[in-house]
């Protein structure tokens, strides 16, 4: 048995062999971005309001991350974010080195598996995100005067999407509400959409919130266009709340009281509670590989948090963010948390939905 | 109104201002003269500069670069028969052929005029028509869209020339050629399989080069020589360009206005519009044996048109934030970060940044075209260096504008894979116009054909704007046909030049 005096002896030994690789390990250690260089895969052709944002993002960023590395932003259309996205995904190392900005549209194919696709969500980790509220229309031509009585229309409302996925969220909503709507695939963007609720050839039309207010809302104004509903958001603790961007507009689920007379339910309730909030980030998301070294991410998390604070972030990106404060934090995380716990029956629901009703393809 | 039109001239005379202008310009230039690049690629390189950025400067930078490039792309075209960007494919098929004549300083004269007296035509046609032009571009709806591409394709006649079934062979490759990738109105890839660089369809500025470029790098390297066969005397050449225009003022005008006119319909895109312009020349032209041949009004005609243009794709850009081109999205985005909101409000709250910009879309064309000019005499002296000289250089340079768009080797694989059928084609005497047309209409072709349906079920087919796009179809087909047999000509234009069929 080892004396008491020896043991002694020896624990001191340890600590101070301890406490000397700490100091010294410290000491020495510098900041895992310094002198590095990181790389934006941003998987759209510039000029797109997500490619500015992470524009926005890489100018910003990199001198509030510890080291202060730099960011460059490099663009990779094709295939509707695929090709950026497939490279980000398996052909880049997981070093921290590599981020992607990722629009809401991305975030849903990739939650839903669509084919060819190789973005896994469950491998990624947030790291900021931007936030943009949408906003529903219908033409005055339509015939209807109180969103309440949506459901009576006489005819199927002709609704212009660009493609299901892009406009997923607005469809779950119209699904949730009873509505008998004809999409019409094949317009190039969103800003389409609204020339063609211009002219009078679709009845129902949805915008992101500051589109809204900059462009509908003057046909608002002439009568020509009657406000139904905003999407909304959900809050951290999965509560729906109003869109911050338009506190007076109802919301969706509001809506749904409104017309069936009880709080919404049912599989079609939990895919909009599954879709709203991926869709939320529709400005976009900047993303991380998860097993990248803890002290980079720590790092990166770090930089996000002094960026928020940056009165010259807040500045530069108070157009490009159109009124809507960046989430970071724990808030980020919630919504990560929100998207892993999302029954697979859901999912399941939402890949059927889009298969039979629109021929996608998912892995 | 008048107020703020001259206060934005002001405004722009600052130093810094103008000297991002020409900045713009100088890029515009640079990027024009280089094939396969264009105005969307200039503009993307100087994205992240904006930021922070004066808004005046950022967007006469910006104006300078996609004001620049139409008139700068001539050179490649003209000089080489590689067509510069997508907006001037069409100066190929009579600029070409004079240069190989010795007249490629005439036709470049000719060129930057028509250039010059197009931008600033198109600058007018926005500043008059910007406060009505609303009710316009929302007369154009998807059934409408689809008769100007039926439209379109029906100018595959005037440019087979007397060879109609070959043309029409061309142009059914082309329109299969233009269904790879995603539908435009559903979920599905066609002839992708697991491939996704094809998902995206085949890209405009591969085939044109590949079609165009490569065939005549080979043959002239086989003949040997230099581009210019017969050495001409290259200093009236300019002058008598210059001259040509102002003898062709009405032309230009014209299609100066059609540039603008078709510009401003959103969904047509940009690439289409020098095609429309060149087939409309040639169709109507009194005397139309020379059109493929070397003819100076199939020059005059797509440059005055793809200049004018600048200013009708930004119509539906500013007033409805609809980009006209792609290029206008990049515009889009810097209105964007400046914090500018496209809309009607711009003509009543930032009047001074619209008249800022029609300012720069004038100065910048002005500045552009004269540069261009001044370059014209010993650029164009290349035309007489021995091609075998020039040929790697222009291999590589095609090679590297293939490649810049995504970096990926499949592009380098299309790239040779449409060289060789566009040799195949030359050999054959197949026009290769056509096949060009075909693949650039066929997505919105179907695109809008389903939409009309999808809107309208059959009722698209009664429209007033159908009809009186129906009935000008026609009239072009059937006009044409009766100016062909009422001038005895046995053969139309586009008449294959020894074994340079187009």
């Amino acid at each position: 048995m080892i004396s008491f005096a020896l043991w002694f002896y020896r624990m001191r030994l340890v600590a101070f062999i301890l406490i000397l690789a700490g100091t010294i390990s410290h000491a020495g250690a510098k900041p895992y971005y310094e002198g590095k260089t990181i790389r934006m895969i941003i998987p759209l052709s510039p000029g797109g309001g997500t490619d500015t944002f992470g524009r926005l993002i890489s100018r910003h960023l990199a001198e509030h991350i510890p080291g202060r590395p730099t960011i460059i932003a490099e663009n990779v259309p094709g295939a509707a974010s695929l090709m950026g996205s497939n490279e980000f995904a398996e052909r880049v190392a997981h070093d921290g080195l590599t981020l992607l900005t990722a629009s809401g549209q991305l975030n849903l194919r990739a939650f839903l598996g669509l084919r060819n696709l190789r973005l896994r969500l469950d491998a990624l980790e947030p790291i900021v995100a931007a936030p943009m509220g949408h906003v529903t229309v219908i033409s005055e031509q339509a015939g209807i005067k109180d969103p309440a009585k949506l459901n009576e229309a006489r005819r199927p409302l002709t609704k212009g999407i660009t493609d299901p996925i892009g406009s997923l969220e607005s469809i779950v909503a119209l699904e949730l509400l009873g509505v008998k709507y004809r999409p019409v695939p094949g317009y190039a963007g969103r800003s389409e959409t609204r020339l063609g609720l211009e002219r009078g050839e679709l009845m129902l039309n949805t915008q992101s919130t500051p589109a809204y207010l900059a462009r509908v809302l003057p046909l608002v104004k002439e009568g020509r266009v009657i406000p139904l509903y905003a999407m909304g958001f959900f809050d951290a603790q999965g509560n729906p709340v109003r869109d911050p961007g338009l506190p007076d507009m109802i919301t969706v689920p509001e809506l749904y009281e409104k017309i069936h007379g009880r709080k919404p339910s049912g599989m079609v309730w939990e895919a909009f509670k599954a879709v709203v909030p991926l869709v939320q980030n529709t400005r976009g998301t900047i993303w991380a590989h998860n097993d990248i070294p803890a002290a980079a991410l720590q790092d990166l998390r770090t930089g996000v948090e002094r960026m928020a604070r940056d009165p010259a972030f807040l500045q530069a990106g108070a157009n490009i963010m159109e009124g809507y404060p960046i989430i970071h934090g724990d808030d980020l995380q919630q919504i990560k948390a929100g998207m892993q716990e999302t029954p697979p029956e859901v999912i399941a629901y939402l890949r059927k939905f889009l298969t039979t009703r629109f021929g996608l393809a998912f892995q | 109104m008048a107020e703020s039109f001259i206060n934005a001239f002001w405004i722009l005379l600052d130093p810094y201002r103008m000297g991002m202008l020409f900045a713009g310009v100088a890029i515009g230039i640079a990027v024009g003269i280089l094939p396969g690049l264009g105005g969307l690629m200039g503009m993307a390189l100087v994205l992240p500069f904006l930021f922070g950025m004066d808004p005046y400067a950022g967007i006469a930078m910006l104006i300078g670069i996609s004001a620049a490039v139409p008139s700068a792309d001539t050179f490649p075209s003209v000089l080489m028969g590689i067509p510069g960007s997508s907006g001037s494919q069409a100066t190929v098929m009579d600029g070409y052929p004079l240069a190989r004549r010795g007249e490629a300083a005439r036709a470049l004269g000719a060129a930057f005029a028509s250039s010059l007296i197009g931008g600033l035509i198109g600058a007018v046609a926005l500043t008059a028509l910007v406060p009505f032009a609303r009710p316009l571009i929302l007369a154009f709806g998807s059934p409408e869209l689809f008769m100007l591409t039926v439209l379109g394709l029906s100018l595959i006649g005037v440019l087979s020339g007397n060879r109609p079934i070959k043309g029409m062979l061309a142009a059914t490759a082309g329109l299969a050629l233009g269904t790879i990738g995603g539908a435009p109105v559903a979920a599905e890839y066609r002839f992708a399989g697991d491939f996704v660089y094809l998902y995206d369809g085949l890209s405009l500025v591969i085939v044109a080069l590949g079609l165009f470029a490569l065939p005549e790098i080979i043959d002239l390297l086989a003949k040997g020589g230099a581009i210019a066969e017969k050495p001409k005397k290259l200093g009236p050449g300019l002058l008598q360009g210059m001259r040509d225009t102002w003898r062709h003022k009405w032309l230009v005008l014209r299609h100066s206005l059609i540039g603008v006119g078709v510009g401003a319909i959103p969904g047509l895109g940009s690439s289409i519009i020098d095609w429309i312009n060149y087939g409309i020349v040639a169709r109507f032209a009194k005397d139309r044996d020379q059109f493929g041949r070397g003819d100076i009004r199939g020059v005059i005609a797509p440059e005055s048109a793809n200049n004018a243009k600048e200013g009708g794709v930004l119509m539906p850009t500013l007033l409805f934030g609809v980009p006209g081109s792609s290029a206008m999205a990049l515009l889009l985005a810097a209105l964007m970060i400046f914090g500018i909101e496209p809309g009607p409000q711009l003509l009543t709250s930032q009047l001074d940044m619209v008249f800022v910009i029609i300012w720069s879309l004038a100065l910048a064309n002005v500045g552009g075209a004269l540069i261009c000019l001044l370059l014209t005499k010993p650029i164009a002296k290349l035309t007489y260096v021995p091609f075998h000289y020039l040929a790697p250089a222009i291999m590589v340079v095609v090679v590297v504008g293939a490649w810049q768009e995504t970096h990926l080797w499949p592009d380098l694989l299309c790239l040779f894979g449409f060289g060789l059928l566009g040799w195949i084609m030359k050999r054959v005497g197949m026009p290769r116009p056509p096949l060009l047309i075909g693949f650039i209409l066929c997505p919105m072709a179907e695109r809008y054909l389903w939409m009309s349906y999808n809107l309208y079920d059959w009722e698209w087919l009664y429209r007033p704007g159908v009809l009186v796009i129906a009935g000008l179809t026609i009239a072009l087909v059937a006009g044409g046909a009766r100016l062909k047999r009422s001038s005895g000509a046995a053969a139309g234009p586009l008449q294959p030049a020894r074994e340079q069929a187009p």
